[in-house]
């Protein structure tokens, strides 16, 4: 038997199969972000493309002995591909990966062009969608207008309510925060959906371009957050898990790993743009120009290559090596990891700064935290600092 | 780790928000799938839950 190469290798394959949307969110790293590389690219993902990437997944799953992989259909928004060419996509991605390796196919829209075509090609691949919806009409007004600046809400209800006609299919919604929104009257107007999980962004900053507040002295959206938590846990009508606040929990009761903006689990996941280049991580594209941009694509190079890659060093730094002295130092790192990426960027700095959400994420962690103890949980090592 | 079935204590933070108690069934029902989630992640051979994208709904661990 041979042994694995070193290098954490990547678990998900994010596959950018639209290059454009049908709305424009004010806040979207895609389109409306300082990186405008999306005018050079594709519209869509070709065939070629397509097996290539599959090959290269296949690949990887050799040389690291995996035997399960996610594979998201992303965007821009992914169904401008088109119901025929997404399914000979994948078709191609199916055929591409050996059968004894789990495949696991995933798909996030923003629910608006959901039909049945949709829904019996994804029942075909077993693909599980999440929407994207930021809660009731007027809060989803806020940023998620058509190019028209109409609103997109009731196109996305009726695309959710679709989904909810086949559960198995409908992974859940995902939303971004903003403060200006009631937090308790976002979660339960998402959790009247019944999705199996919800999850909620933070908008995208930088310290060179932090995230809109009321008050610089107030964690905002630390407050925002633990309001969703208190809404989550009083409400027993609902199955629903919230990504981020379970994520919270895990990690305090010592698992290892979470959403790639939390805990110090390497991220796992590598974007193929639809010309076949390789990013790393695709928010980037909010804080610099060219940030997410490797010199990479599925025709040159294997996936072994973005493992090594120098820009994706923190990858590979164990535990809280690649992160700034202070996060070193915290005894909340372990939950928060010192931040997402693209939240810890500056241009003097690079990425060894605390989050703009350092204050924020300290004080939900606290509440969660706070909460558990309350209530007789015994948390785990990296609650307390001790690691 | 189970959760205790007692009536919580009001947050002592005064930015915390009025919200009615925690309810026991669905604090049970997180401990229930992070129990499962750290099994899950004892038996694996590999991480594949690790770090998974936050721009997706990606739910790696059993539900």
């Amino acid at each position: 038997m041979t042994s694995t190469p070193p290098g954490t290798p990547f678990h998900t394959f994010i596959l950018k199969v639209a290059n454009r949307c049908n709305i424009d969110c004010d806040y979207c790293y895609v389109f409306n972000s300082k990186d405008q590389a999306w005018r050079s690219l594709p519209a869509r993902m070709s065939l070629d493309v397509a097996r290539v990437a599959a090959r290269r997944i296949a690949e990887h799953v050799g040389t690291y002995g995996l035997r399960t992989v996610h594979v998201v259909l992303h965007g821009g928004e992914p169904l401008l591909a088109g119901p025929r060419h997404l399914g000979e996509l994948l078709r191609v991605l199916k055929d591409g990966v050996p059968s004894d390796v789990e495949v696991r196919f995933e798909l996030q829209t923003n629910g608006t062009l959901v039909s049945e075509t949709w829904l019996d090609l994804f029942e075909q691949y077993e693909v599980t969608v999440g929407v994207s919806l930021d809660g009731p009409p007027a809060a989803n007004d806020r940023h998620r207008l058509t190019h028209a600046s109409r609103s997109s809400a009731d196109s996305a209800v009726r695309g959710i309510e679709l989904l909810r006609s086949r559960p198995r299919l409908f992974a859940g919604l995902l939303a971004v925060v903003d403060l200006a929104n009631d937090p308790v009257e976002v979660h339960d107007y998402l959790a009247s959906f019944e999705p199996q999980v919800i999850d909620f962004g933070l908008p995208h900053g930088s310290h060179d371009a932090p995230p809109d507040r009321n008050d610089p002295a107030v964690p905002e959206y630390g407050v925002w957050m633990s309001r969703v938590y208190d809404a989550w846990l009083a409400r027993p009508q609902y199955q629903h898990s919230v990504r981020m606040l379970e994520d919270i929990v895990a990690l305090s009761s010592g698992a290892r790993g979470a959403v790639e903006t939390l805990g110090l689990a390497p991220p796992a996941s590598v974007v193929i743009e639809s010309d076949g280049s390789v990013e790393g991580v695709d928010t980037l594209r909010s804080v610099e120009e060219g940030e997410s941009w490797l010199g990479l694509d599925v025709f040159s190079d294997s996936f072994d290559a973005a493992v090594h890659h120098p820009k994706l060093l923190h990858r590979q730094e164990a535990g809280t090596a690649a992160l700034a002295e202070e996060c070193q130092r915290c005894p909340l790192v372990a939950v928060c990891g010192g931040g997402y990426l693209p939240h810890r960027f500056s241009v003097a700095r690079g990425y060894r700064n605390p989050s703009v959400y350092c204050a924020d994420l300290a004080y939900l962690i606290r509440h969660v935290q706070g909460s558990l103890q309350r209530h007789g949980w015994e948390l785990g090592a990296a609650a307390t600092g001790a690691q | 780790m189970p959760p205790s079935t007692t009536v919580p204590s009001p947050s002592a933070s005064g930015l915390d928000s009025a919200e009615a108690a925690p309810n026991p069934e669905v604090l049970d029902r997180i401990a229930a799938r992070v129990q499962r989630r750290l099994a899950a992640e004892r038996a694996a051979s590999n991480s594949v839950a690790d770090g998974p994208h936050a721009a997706s709904l990606i739910w790696p661990w059993p539900l």
